[in-house]
């Protein structure tokens, strides 16, 4: 059976990813808290959702980049 | 409007007790309840009349009286009332001929249960005699007779006040408050009903049908004017009550459509009032279904108020707490996604009513007023004077009911002749 090895630079690659997601989510909440006019505390207590979201969209995103990856992966064949 | 919707739940919520007693008749009757004893009797010692007397047994709020006759001309009556009294330690004098109790027993003050038919003969006879009066509503069968009432408390100087209890209802009082100071808006309309389902009829003892009359007076034109006298009249002091004028015109219709059983007064009505400035008060009694039960409803244009229920609904009802911005994108961005879009249908949607469950327009009420009223009449009747705007309220709502059911005899729109406005 072939070893899956998961390389620091993939890590690094993934971490930058999930970060990118999590600013994009945060930006989200400060535009939805100037447009419903909520307050800023919100900023610090939605801060699960915000989490929430970015995986999620991580999430959805990495399941796009393995279909991509497949695809490639099956025409170089 | 001086006060927003807010302030207004906010006030409501915060109403207490004390606030309102110092506003009503109660409290400034209360605030003279010291020295000598108040002599009381009871005149009509029927179903309300032991009720009320049950009521000066039970309040605590004074012991500066006494009840010292009572008088009743159907023995059974008596009886019943003598064996309370008996109960609560008190032994009165007891009368079958109210005149004797008049000569005889030295009451200050009466309190006059009898049937509506004998109101103003008993009342005028006891003003006469100095003796003031806490009469039943409504005020009499006539309107020559009502009029015959308030002039005599006007001849006399003696106290004369009707039992409208609601006059004395703290919750009813702060309603009114409220309306009155414009916190429920323009007022256009007000509804009220008495929903009930029983033959309204008081059981005759068999081996003497003769005492039908007597007993069920309530049923019989001769002896009173039914729905309109002893349910409407109470619900119509509220609506001038709350629109402080008296109606202009009144049209109504009444039938016996399920109780054919002899009697001679409508089993149902339905009356329709107008007042100067063209606001209407619609009113309607059955008494075959009672789902809606009894209520007045006022309707402002920034609320109503249920004043049986204590229930104010506004008309924008206050909006819950809104979600977390961040979820409110969310939920924007799925709707604007997954949106319906119609293609065909209705032009239009129906406008039913609002869901909202409202607030209490008052809270710590505890019953309906009467204990207030027997307090506050004697209070009056130790300062010998009782506010006169007391008075008005009920000669008004008789007068009115009067006409009320004169309009469905005659099937025409009733307006009220000068000689009985005061």
């Amino acid at each position: 059976m072939k070893d899956i090895v998961i390389t620091a630079n993939r890590v690094k690659k993934e971490l930058v990813i999930y970060l990118v997601f999590f600013v994009v989510a945060y930006i989200a909440n400060i535009y939805s808290i100037i447009k419903y006019e909520t307050p800023w505390s919100e900023l610090v207590t939605t801060i699960g959702f915000v989490i929430t979201i970015s995986l999620v969209l991580y999430i959805v995103t990495g399941l796009i980049r393995t279909l991509i990856f497949l695809i490639k992966s099956a025409i170089s064949r | 409007m001086k006060n927003s919707r807010r302030d207004f739940i906010k006030t409501t919520a915060l109403f207490g007790a004390a606030a309102a007693l110092s506003a009503t008749p109660f409290g400034s009757a209360l605030a003279s309840s010291s020295g000598k004893k108040v002599k009381l009797g009871v005149i009509g010692t029927g179903g309300r009349g032991r009720y009320l007397t049950t009521h000066l047994f039970k309040q605590t709020l004074t012991s500066d009286y006494e009840i010292v006759a009572l008088c009743d001309n159907y023995q059974p009556s008596l009886d019943a009332a003598i064996k309370l009294c008996k109960n609560n330690k008190v032994t009165p004098k007891t009368y079958t001929d109210y005149r004797q109790l008049i000569k005889h027993s030295g009451v200050d003050g009466v309190i006059i249960a009898t049937p509506l038919f004998t109101h103003a003969h008993i009342t005028i006879d006891c003003l006469e005699a100095g003796i003031h009066v806490l009469c039943e509503k409504s005020m009499a069968r006539t309107l020559d007779d009502t009029k015959a009432m308030y002039d005599a408390h006007i001849k006399t100087g003696a106290i004369l006040i009707i039992g409208h209890q609601r006059l004395f209802n703290q919750k009813y009082l702060h309603a009114m408050d409220q309306i009155h100071k414009g916190e429920l808006g323009a007022i256009n309309q007000i509804k009220a009903q008495w929903h009930r389902n029983n033959d309204w009829r008081r059981k005759v003892p068999k081996d003497k049908p003769e005492l039908e009359r007597q007993i069920n007076w309530r049923l019989y034109k001769e002896y009173s004017a039914g729905l309109y006298t002893e349910l409407m009249s109470h619900q119509l002091q509220v609506s001038n009550w709350a629109l402080q004028k008296l109606p202009t015109s009144v049209m109504s219709m009444g039938s016996i459509s399920y109780y054919k059983d002899g009697r001679e007064v409508p089993d149902n009505v339905a009356a329709i009032f107008e007042y100067d400035d063209g606001t209407h008060f619609l009113y309607d009694t059955i008494t075959s279904n009672k789902l809606e039960g009894c209520e007045e409803r006022i309707n402002g244009d920034f609320g109503t108020m249920f004043l049986e229920t204590n229930v104010y609904k506004p008309e924008k009802p206050p909006k819950p707490k809104p979600a977390p911005g961040i979820m409110q994108l969310v939920n924007d961005i799925q709707e604007g996604i997954f949106k319906e879009v119609p293609i065909g249908g209705a032009s239009w949607a129906p406008e039913t009513a609002l869901k909202h469950n409202g607030v209490e327009i008052y809270k710590g009420q505890e019953g309906d007023g009467t204990r207030e009223q027997l307090v506050s009449f004697m209070g009056f009747v130790k300062q010998h004077k009782a506010p006169e705007w007391l008075l008005r309220e009920g000669y008004n709502a008789s007068i009115w009911t009067l006409l009320t059911e004169q309009a469905m005899e005659t099937g025409t729109k009733v307006t009220c002749p000068e000689k009985y406005i005061i």
